[in-house]
């Protein structure tokens, strides 16, 4: 469950605004034209920046001034999302402690989690001797054995090619209900993947202008926000 | 497919580089044996030069670095004003003339220096001497420390920004951070670092003669400088081929580690994250920084206030003015040289590996830096022995200096230039290829507009070297060739330090005024 109470952020005289309620294990999309705030919404939620006013809700506590590794939060970027020096293993083992010692049971439990993302045995690969999708599956991974209960996903899959991005969201949705995750994800794609999720957010300047099921989009009430994104009715 | 006209400039200069230094050895040798004076001297002396020569050289690799990675994390964790400037002066101190350097450290470190008076007047007894092992080390240091620090700071600022996120919401604590992500970056860097800082120690001449304090610490340079002044051609030459050995060995292993890696490609992310950091990090870190920049500026300052304190219109003899528009001269001439060599090998070494022969390329940079390995006394005394009948003549020791100095720059000019270089030829190969720019149209529209910036720091960098150098001078200076160093360091040598402050503040001004110009980029994107 996410909340912001009427946070405010300043950054260069640009200032931003977010209200918002999400229910518990809810599947948000977030669009929007780029520099509008999208990333800057996500950051705040994970904690990399601080609002200036108002407060933010996570899971019924608090956490407006807390640090990012104490938030019930994971997240995903687009890019260097692994430390390349670091084996498959390690770079996973990293959700669960600071250290590269692993134990027997560590282990077994990274394994299992490979074998959920699809990449069984890859253990002792290093980042660049996987592809694209490979990477950021080795990321999904360590988001998961983190076990927070919110997943934040910066365009992790803008990179990848049309069947392999729709490959990605499909595991990223059995993720979701699986492990009871509530997701935001940003996204540029105003594509079929949209609907993969029960609600999309619209940021323009710094603001929610939009916020409903994705489908919604496409009525005629909401014809100004469609021509923002670019979508022909 | 090579065409030998993109091998012609690299392979004359290479062969003019080899005929050069080869000619000086052999000189050497065949004076040597000729002189009939055939005693060798290897005593325990010599035994004792080659353990100090290591021990200090050793020492001050270890002191730098570690100054170095201490002040680079330091300086990643705390933002002040004047962060950039301190930033953009402490590569400087890798090139400020030896003998500014010591002239700046007595000025801070000596019996009459700054530290001594503060003791003074708080009545602290100031018992420091700054001749003997601290001495050469302060100065190893000061001169090697900062820029090795600018690099490991580079390096750490180079962890993307996401990666640092992820730290954060991993709770990584500042020194998992550091364990886990910084050092492994680090650790690729340090050993082509210590292996260069410690061959710029091994052969160390002017800190040693100026700070050595007597034959107790000398090293292998100065024994050669000695050797020569004495006449002792044989002793020379046999120390000359120690040296040649121990400097080939390390060369040799600077070659292995130090592949061509590609850079990091570094995304410029206006905001930059730090990972959330205790108040005692941050003092800790903020106090080093202060240290570590006051180590850095105090000398340069003193010496500028202190130049200008002490000046008078008297100091500027005839021979002050003499010396000076000799160095000017002799630094012109010798960066002309070193950039001339550098760009020929260069635009070779692009197309060499351009065509995928990696080896030939190696081979090729390899007889650029061979100048590193052999003793600069030996080269120059060696071609002042093959041209002795000129040797009367000012305008053949000039251009001896010139030649010397300029092969004594052009490792460095290579090490600036060499990636940018093939990067910028290997980026446009297929477009100049298909519309056939080539030789001096490829160098002008692609080499010099692409990296003007860089060719011209360069420019100035091997000027700034030739300015201070301090060591082919020691055996030619005095009837009719002076520069500023020399003058320096006789003045200091005379212990008459006002003169020595006002010689060193001329020669500090110069070096920087020559760098501010060719780094004033007309092409600001600001």
């Amino acid at each position: 469950m996410i909340e912001l109470q009427k946070t405010e952020y300043q950054y260069d005289n640009f200032n931003m605004h977010f209200v918002l309620n999400i229910a518990a294990k809810e599947r948000v999309v977030i669009v929007g034209p780029s520099g509008a705030g999208k990333s800057t919404l996500l950051s705040l939620i994970a904690g990399f920046i601080f609002p200036h006013s108002g407060q933010i809700i996570l899971n019924h506590q608090n956490v407006t001034t807390t640090l990012p590794g104490k938030r019930p939060v994971s997240m995903l970027f687009q890019n260097n999302n692994l430390f390349s020096h670091l084996t498959v293993e390690q770079n996973i083992a990293l959700g669960i402690k600071p250290l590269l010692k692993l134990s027997r049971a560590e282990r077994t439990i990274i394994g299992d989690i490979l074998v959920r993302v699809g990449l069984e045995g890859f253990n002792q690969r290093y980042p660049e001797q996987l592809s694209g999708g490979q990477r950021q599956r080795v990321a999904l991974a360590r988001c998961l054995i983190q076990h927070r209960p919110i997943l934040l996903l910066d365009e992790p899959f803008s990179a990848l090619d049309q069947a392999l991005r729709f490959e990605m969201l499909a595991l990223v949705n059995q993720v979701c209900s699986e492990f009871n995750l509530t997701l935001m994800m940003v996204s540029h794609y105003l594509d079929d993947s949209l609907h993969h999720f029960s609600r999309c957010l619209v940021i323009d300047n710094g603001k929610i202008i939009f916020n409903a099921a994705p489908k919604q989009l496409w009525h005629s009430e909401n014809q100004k926000i469609a021509n923002l994104l670019g979508i022909e009715s | 497919m090579l065409k030998f006209r993109s091998l012609l400039p690299g392979i004359s200069a290479a062969s003019l580089i080899l005929i050069i230094l080869s000619s000086a050895l052999l000189a050497i040798w065949k004076f040597a044996l000729q002189s009939g004076n055939l005693t060798i001297y290897f005593d325990s002396y010599i035994l004792h030069i080659i353990w100090i020569t290591f021990y200090q050289a050793v020492l001050s690799t270890l002191l730098s670095l570690i100054a170095a990675i201490l002040m680079a994390k330091a300086l990643s964790l705390v933002d002040f004003k004047g962060k950039k400037l301190l930033l953009k002066i402490m590569p400087i101190t890798f090139i400020l003339p030896t003998l500014v350097v010591v002239t700046g450290l007595l000025s801070v470190y000596g019996r009459q220096g700054l530290l001594s008076n503060i003791c003074q007047i708080l009545h602290i007894p100031f018992s420091f001497s700054i001749y003997g092992l601290h001495g050469i080390l302060l100065a190893h240091v000061f001169l090697n420390f900062p820029y090795a620090c600018c690099l490991f700071y580079q390096t750490l600022q180079s962890v993307p920004i996401e990666q640092k996120h992820l730290a954060a919401q991993l709770n990584f604590s500042n020194v998992t951070f550091f364990k886990i992500i910084e050092w492994p970056l680090l650790r690729r860097q340090i050993l082509p670092m210590a292996a260069l800082i410690f061959m710029l120690c091994f052969s160390s001449f002017a800190i040693v003669l100026a700070l050595g304090g007597g034959p107790k610490y000398t090293t292998l340079e100065v024994a050669i400088y000695q050797a020569i002044r004495d006449f002792d051609l044989l002793q020379a030459a046999l120390l000359a081929c120690l040296q040649l050995v121990c400097c080939i060995a390390f060369i040799g292993l600077m070659q292995k580690i130090n592949r061509i890696d590609k850079k990091l490609t570094l995304k410029f992310t206006q905001t930059d994250y730090r990972l959330p950091q205790p108040k005692g990090l941050k003092i800790v870190s903020s106090v080093l920084v202060l240290i570590g920049g006051l180590f850095i500026l105090l000398p340069m300052l003193t010496i500028l206030f202190q130049g200008i304190y002490f000046f008078q219109f008297s100091l500027l003899t005839f021979s002050l003015q003499q010396a000076l528009l000799f160095s000017i001269i002799i630094a012109i001439g010798s960066s002309i040289i070193a950039m001339t060599l550098g760009l020929l090998l260069l635009w070779t070494n692009s197309r060499l590996l351009i065509n995928r022969q990696p080896r030939l390329s190696n081979g090729l940079l390899l007889i650029a830096s061979l100048i590193l390995a052999i003793p600069s006394m030996v080269l120059a005394s060696g071609l002042f022995l093959l041209l002795f009948d000129y040797s009367n003549n000012t305008v053949f020791i000039c251009l001896l200096m010139m030649v010397c100095n300029g092969l004594m720059a052009l490792p460095f000019i290579i090490k600036n230039l060499a990636v940018p270089m093939y990067d910028i030829t290997a980026q446009y190969w297929r477009l100049t290829q298909s519309l056939n720019i080539n030789g001096l149209t490829h160098f002008y529209l692609i080499d010099f507009r692409g990296l003007r910036r860089t060719i011209l720091m360069s420019f100035a960098f091997a000027g700034i070297l030739s300015l201070g150098d301090f060591g082919v001078i020691a055996l030619f200076g005095g009837q009719s060739v002076t520069t500023l160093p020399y003058y320096l360091y006789q003045q200091i040598s005379h212990y008459q330090y006002k003169e020595s402050i006002v010689t060193a503040a001329i020669l500090l001004i110069l070096s920087f005024s020559l760098l501010v110009v060719m780094d004033y980029d007309r092409t600001s994107k600001n």
